[in-house]
């Protein structure tokens, strides 16, 4: 349990830093790379915690921003994808940048903020099964 | 390293209040800046965009030149009279922003959907707003941001790529200083006057 809080405080607590970071142009990306960093080896300590923990974290991990994708993709709402903008503020920085694309209507960094639980799986698989790069 | 990897982020947001708070004292210390208006409002009830609906004000856009401001609104808006602006572009367009699509082009027609709507004029010439939309349009598809600071060309929201491309020309639209801008303001700024308005 603690193990999850950890991972959750140190979301948290970067979505704060990172989105007051961005009043001082450029230090916002270097504080994106180093949540980067950091949650890669908050999460790849997990592995190291029992299968109902590490089922646990997965699940609130991914789960509630796969929420709020599903809950934003379908329009049920114009608060969601603030919501999901705040909950992914850590890593907003790096999706900020030139050239902007689009696809029917929609920019490039909405269709990554609507995958992005798709690649946190992978990160998060990668990152606690028994063999791994960290 | 535990340790560190758990106190990194509080300390630097800790940091980061401590600056922008020194660096922003005289807006912190008074009442009259936008967190403070927004939170008054918020006392009131009035809460995010407010009492969203087709209210069709059928206001006439006629009179508006490419680089003017449109501003829209619901009843109960947390963000005062105006919770959405966009800047004119010629050929029934706006430039504005949202969440969900960025910096956008769009129609002129949906601000018929507010109950509060204001046509601004800014006062400047032909060949400085033509700059100003040219400056807009080069950051369609754009982050939206809702709590976008003044500072910084990659996080936006609807009101400060206006006001960023209009300071660029030497044209302050929100001369308050704060620490961000919003629809509100361009409504009493020195620089622009109504041309139109329904509403209140």
């Amino acid at each position: 349990m603690v193990a999850i809080i950890r991972l959750f405080f140190i979301h948290f607590s970067a979505a704060l830093a990172i989105w007051l970071s961005t009043y001082i142009v450029g230090l916002d990306i270097l504080l994106s790379l180093i949540y980067i960093l950091i949650i890669s080896f908050e999460i790849s300590s997990l592995k190291k915690q029992k299968v109902p923990t590490k089922l646990m974290a997965g699940t609130l991990w991914i789960g509630i921003p796969l929420t709020l994708s599903i809950l934003t993709s379908l329009k049920l709402s114009n608060i969601t994808i603030f919501i999901l903008e705040f909950w992914y503020t850590p890593i907003l920085p790096i999706i900020s940048f030139k050239p902007y694309i689009f696809s029917s209507g929609f920019p490039l960094y909405y269709y990554i903020l609507i995958w992005l639980p798709a690649i946190l799986f992978i990160h998060f698989y990668l990152l606690t099964k028994k063999r791994n790069i960290i | 390293m535990r340790f560190f990897r758990l106190m990194l982020f509080p300390i630097v947001a800790l940091l980061l209040v401590i600056y922008i708070w020194l660096v922003n004292f005289t807006i912190f210390t008074s009442t009259n800046n936008i967190s403070s208006f927004y939170l008054n409002n918020l006392q009131k009830g009035h809460f995010g965009f407010g009492l969203e609906a087709n209210y069709n004000n059928q206001i006439s856009f006629e009179g508006l030149e490419p680089g003017d401001i449109l501003l829209g609104g619901y009843p109960k808006c947390g963000y005062g009279r105006f919770s959405h602006t966009g800047i004119y572009l010629g050929d029934n367009l706006v430039l504005e922003s949202y969440g969900d699509l960025g910096i956008t082009i769009q129609p002129i027609y949906h601000y018929w959907d507010y109950s509060e709507i204001a046509l601004l004029k800014v006062n400047t010439t032909k060949d400085i707003k033509e700059k100003v939309v040219n400056y807009v349009r080069k950051y369609e598809g754009g982050l939206f941001y809702p709590v976008a600071f003044k500072p910084g060309d990659r996080f936006w929201n609807c009101s400060k790529i206006i006001w960023k491309a209009y300071l660029k020309e030497g044209i302050d639209l929100d001369d308050s200083g704060d620490l961000w801008t919003a629809p509100e303001i361009f409504y009493y700024s020195p620089w622009t006057t109504v041309i139109r308005e329904k509403g209140r």
